[in-house]
C-alpha cells in the first residue's frame, strides 16, 4: 500500500490530525490562489506598460515580466487543460520507449533531460533572426505575438504532435497525414518539408553571407570553426570515443581563442586582406562548404560542428538572458514605427500579415513538427511528461525570441534601419543613410555609423542586412554593460557573429544532408542505384542536386538589389507557417477521430489564422502592384525597363536574371498557397465524412499497454 | 544537511544533466538498456563497442531533421 497522510489518518483514527491536515490543505489551496493571481495580475501589468506606455523611456525588465508570467500562467492553467481534457494524457499506459526499448532510437528519458533535448533540437537562429526584423514595426507587433502566438499556436502544435506521434510509436508527421488525413495530406507534408528546407538553407546563408561580407575578424574566426570542429571530431572517433563533454570543452575553448586572435588578423594589413571576402565570394564558400559537409562522413565534420554549437549556443543564450536582467536595456524603438505602414525598408509588407511571417519559428514553426514527430516521442518515459517537454520548450524558445526582440529594440533606431535596409533604399553611404534615415524621423548622424563600427572592429556597419549583426550589436551592448565595457564591444560582437554563424551553419550541414537523403529518396523511384543511401555517386550527385537547389537561391538572393532577404525571408516564412497548418490539419483530424469535437477549436483556431496569414501573404508576395512587395511587380517593372530602353546593354543580361528569379520566386510562392488550398479542402472532405458518420473513425494508434513501472520512475 | 554535502548534490546533478544532454552518457545509458535487455532476452547479441555505438547513434541522428531553424 502506498504511503499517504491521509490514508494515516483514517487508519489511526485520528480526528485533530485529520482536521490538521484539511486546514493545511485548504491553506496551501488559498496561497496557491493567491500567489497565481499575483502572476496574473504581475503579467498583465507587464503587458500594459508594453502596450500602453508612450513617450516615456520603457525598460526591458517589463518585456521580461510580461512574458515570463503569461508563459507560467499558460503552462500551469492551458496546458494541464491540453493534457487533461484534451487529450486526456494516460500516467497508466507505456510509452513506446517502455515498450520499444532498444538503447539507440527508442529510450526512456528523464523529463528534465528530454526537455535539454528537445530545446537543443527546435533553438535554432529563427527566433533570433525573425524578431530582429520584425523590429521594424516596432517593438509592440513582434513582442505580442510572440507571446500569443507561442502559448495558443507554436507550443500546441509542439504539444499536439508529440502526443499524437508518442501514440503512434513515434511516427513521422508525413506518415500521420497519410493515415489519418490522406495520401494527399501525407505527400504536401513531405513536399513542404523538401520546400522548406531548401529555402531555410538558402535564407540561413545568407544571414552568415550579410553578417561575414567584409569582415576579416568574422570571417577568420569562423574559418577556424572548421579544423576546430575537424580535431573535435578526430578526438571523438579515433581517441576518446563519445567523451563529448572533454572534446567539446576542448572545442570551445579553441574556438575563444580563435574569436581573440580574429582581431589581430583584423589588425594586420596582410592577413586582414586575406579574410577579406565579397557576398559573392563567401556564397560561393558557404555553397562548397554545404557540400563538403553532406558528402563528408559525419563524424568528421557535421557532429562535432554540432556538439560545439550546442554548447555555445546554450552558454550565448544564458549570457543573454542573465545580461538582460542585469543590465535592464532602455528600448529605444518606438511600440509601433512608421513603417506599420508597409513601406518598411527592412522587409515590404504591412503588419498583416508580415509581422507573423517574419516572426515564424519564435511564436509558431512548423518545422517543429518534424522534431516532435521524430527523436522526442520516442524517448518519452510517461505519457503525462509531453507536456513539459512539448509545451514547456517551445515557451522558452519564445522567451529567447522576445529577448531578440529587446536586443534589437535597444538599438537607436536609426542605427537599427541603418544596418538593416539595402543600399538601394537608404543608400550606400554613411552620410546619404543618415540623411534617408532622418528624414523618416529616426535622427542619425554619419558620424554615428562611423564611430560604431570603429568600436566594433569592423569596416563598415552600414546595409548589413539579414538581423545578424544588428542583433550582434544589440547583445555587444547587453554584454559589454555587463563585463568589459566599450572595450570589450569588439569581443562581444565578434563573439555574437560567431555564435549567430556558427549554429547556423550546423543547421545548413544538418539540413543539407537531411535534404540530401530525401532527394535520394525520390531518385530511388528513378533508379535503385542513385537511391542508395550509402553509395558513393549517388552520395555525390544527390548532395549536388541539394546545394544546387539552395545554393541557387542564396545565389540569387546576394544578387539582388535589395538585399535578397525582402524576396527570400518572407518566402521562407510562408513555407513554414505552411507546414505548421499541415501539423494542426493533422491534428485536427485526429482529435475528430477520438471523438473529442468540443475541444477542436484548440487546434483548428490557430489553423484558421495560420491559413489567413499564409494565403494573404502568398497572395500580395506574387500580386501585389507594389514593386517591391511583388514579384510580378517587379518583374515586370524591369520588363518594362528594358524594354524602354532606360537600362544601358551591359545591365541587359543582369536584370534579365533578376526577372527571371522574380518570376521563380513568385511560381514557388504559388505553389505553396495551392498546396495549402489542397490541403484544405482535402481535411474538410475527410472531417466531412467524420462528421457525417459515413467513415468509420478509424484511428491508427497502438493498442493499450499498462506501464509496468510505478509512478516514481 | 550541510551546505557543502547540498552544494556538491547539486553540482553532482547539474553534472549529469549536462552529461545526459550532451551526449557523453549515451554509451552508458546504452549499456544498461542491453543488460535489462539481457535479462529478458537471455543476450542474443553482443552490446556494440564505444566507437561503433558512437558511429552508429551519429548516422540515425543525423539521416532525419535532427535541427530545426
Amino acid at each position: 500500500m502506498i504511503y499517504s497522510p491521509g490514508r494515516f489518518a483514517i487508519a489511526c483514527g485520528d480526528a485533530r490530525l485529520r482536521q490538521f491536515e484539511s486546514q493545511d490543505s485548504t491553506l496551501k489551496r488559498i496561497l496557491g490562489i493567491v500567489i497565481w493571481i499575483c502572476v496574473g495580475l504581475a503579467g498583465a501589468a507587464g503587458l500594459a506598460a508594453i502596450a500602453f506606455e508612450r513617450g516615456e523611456p520603457l525598460n526591458a525588465t517589463w518585456f521580461v515580466i510580461a512574458a515570463g508570467c503569461t508563459y507560467l500562467i499558460a503552462y500551469r492553467f492551458y496546458s494541464a487543460f491540453l493534457a487533461a481534457k484534451v487529450f486526456a494524457l494516460d500516467p497508466t499506459r507505456a510509452t513506446p520507449a517502455e515498450r520499444l526499448d532498444d538503447g539507440r532510437d527508442f529510450v526512456p528519458t528523464n523529463k528534465w533531460v528530454l526537455l535539454g533535448h528537445h530545446f537543443a533540437a527546435i533553438a535554432g537562429p529563427g527566433p533570433l533572426v525573425g524578431p530582429t526584423l520584425a523590429a521594424q514595426f516596432g517593438y509592440l507587433p513582434g513582442t505580442l505575438w510572440l507571446i500569443v502566438g507561442a502559448v495558443l499556436g507554436g507550443c500546441v502544435q509542439d504539444f499536439v504532435i508529440l502526443f499524437c506521434s508518442m501514440r503512434r510509436d513515434g511516427k513521422s508527421l508525413g506518415q500521420m497525414a497519410r493515415e489519418e488525413v490522406g495520401k494527399y495530406g501525407g505527400f504536401i507534408a513531405q513536399l513542404a518539408v523538401l520546400i522548406i528546407m531548401i529555402i531555410l538553407l538558402a535564407v540561413v546563408a545568407l544571414v552568415v553571407v550579410n553578417a561575414l561580407r567584409a569582415s576579416p575578424w568574422g570571417t577568420f574566426t569562423l574559418a577556424m570553426t572548421l579544423p576546430i570542429a575537424m580535431l573535435v571530431g578526430i578526438y571523438l572517433r579515433y581517441l576518446r570515443p563519445g567523451r563529448v563533454m572533454e572534446a567539446s570543452a576542448i572545442g570551445v575553448a579553441l574556438i575563444l581563442f580563435a574569436v581573440v586572435a580574429g582581431q589581430w588578423v583584423a589588425n594586420s594589413a596582410s592577413w586582414s586582406h586575406a579574410f577579406t571576402f565579397s557576398a559573392t565570394a563567401l556564397a560561393i564558400a558557404i555553397i562548397l562548404y554545404g557540400f563538403a559537409a553532406s558528402a563528408l562522413p559525419v563524424w568528421l565534420l557535421l557532429a562535432p560542428r554540432d556538439y560545439l554549437s550546442a554548447f555555445i549556443k546554450a552558454g550565448a543564450i544564458f549570457a543573454l538572458a542573465g545580461g538582460i536582467l542585469l543590465v535592464r536595456p532602455v528600448i529605444q524603438m518606438p511600440a509601433l514605427s512608421r513603417f506599420a505602414d508597409g513601406t518598411g525598408p527592412v522587409f515590404a509588407g504591412k503588419i498583416f500579415p508580415f509581422c507573423f511571417i517574419t516572426i515564424a519559428c519564435g511564436a509558431v514553426s512548423g518545422f517543429h513538427a518534424l522534431i516532435s514527430s521524430g527523436t522526442t516521442p520516442k524517448m518519452i518515459t510517461r505519457e503525462t511528461n509531453a507536456r513539459l517537454v512539448g509545451y514547456g520548450a517551445m515557451l522558452m524558445e519564445s522567451f529567447v525570441g522576445v529577448m531578440a526582440m529587446v536586443a534589437a529594440c535597444a538599438l537607436s533606431p536609426g542605427v537599427y534601419f541603418a544596418m538593416n535596409s539595402p543600399p538601394a533604399i537608404v543608400g550606400g553611404t554613411a552620410t546619404a543613410a543618415a540623411q534617408t534615415i532622418s528624414g523618416w524621423g529616426y535622427a542619425l548622424a554619419p558620424q554615428t555609423m562611423t564611430d560604431l563600427a570603429r568600436i566594433v572592429g569592423e569596416q563598415t556597419l552600414l546595409n548589413r542586412t539579414g538581423g545578424a549583426p544588428s542583433l550582434a550589436v544589440g547583445m555587444a551592448q547587453i554584454f559589454s554593460h555587463t563585463i568589459g565595457g566599450t572595450h570589450f564591444m569588439a569581443l562581444w560582437y565578434h563573439f555574437a557573429i560567431m555564435f549567430e554563424a556558427l549554429f547556423i551553419l550546423t543547421v545548413l550541414d544538418a539540413g543539407t544532408r537531411v535534404g540530401r537523403f530525401m532527394v535520394q529518396d525520390l531518385l530511388g523511384h528513378v533508379s535503385k542505384p542513385l537511391g542508395r543511401h550509402g553509395g558513393y555517386g549517388s552520395v555525390i550527385f544527390s548532395s549536388a542536386v541539394i546545394v544546387g537547389a539552395w545554393g541557387y537561391f542564396l545565389y540569387e538572393g546576394v544578387q539582388d538589389p535589395l538585399g535578397g532577404i525582402n524576396s527570400l525571408w518572407p518566402l521562407f516564412g510562408i513555407a513554414n507557417q505552411l507546414l505548421a497548418a499541415v501539423a494542426f490539419v493533422v491534428a485536427t483530424t485526429i482529435l475528430m477521430k477520438m471523438g473529442k469535437l468540443k475541444w477542436v477549436w484548440t487546434t483548428v483556431a490557430p489553423m484558421i489564422a495560420l491559413i489567413a496569414v499564409t494565403m494573404t501573404a502568398s497572395w500580395q508576395k506574387i500580386f501585389s502592384a507594389d514593386p517591391r512587395l511583388g514579384f510580378l511587380a517587379a518583374a515586370n517593372q524591369m520588363a518594362a525597363q528594358i524594354a524602354n530602353g532606360t537600362i544601358p546593354a551591359s545591365r541587359i543580361p543582369e536584370i534579365s536574371r533578376q526577372i527571371f528569379n522574380q518570376r521563380l520566386d513568385a511560381a514557388v510562392t504559388a505553389v505553396l498557397a495551392v498546396m495549402i488550398l489542397a490541403l484544405v479542402v482535402d481535411a474538410i472532405l475527410e472531417w466531412t465524412r467524420i462528421l457525417m458518420s459515413a467513415k468509420a473513425r478509424t484511428l491508427h494508434e497502438s493498442p493499450y499497454v499498462a506501464t509496468r513501472w510505478a509512478e516514481g520512475d | 544537511m550541510s551546505i557543502f554535502r547540498r552544494l556538491w548534490e547539486r553540482t553532482s546533478f547539474i553534472w549529469w544533466l549536462a552529461r545526459q544532454i550532451s551526449g557523453d552518457a549515451a554509451y552508458e545509458n546504452y549499456l544498461r538498456s542491453a543488460a535489462r535487455q539481457e535479462r529478458g532476452d537471455a543476450m542474443k547479441n553482443r552490446p556494440m563497442t564505444a566507437e561503433k555505438f558512437y558511429q552508429d547513434s551519429l548516422r540515425r541522428r543525423y539521416s532525419q531533421a535532427s535541427r530545426c531553424c
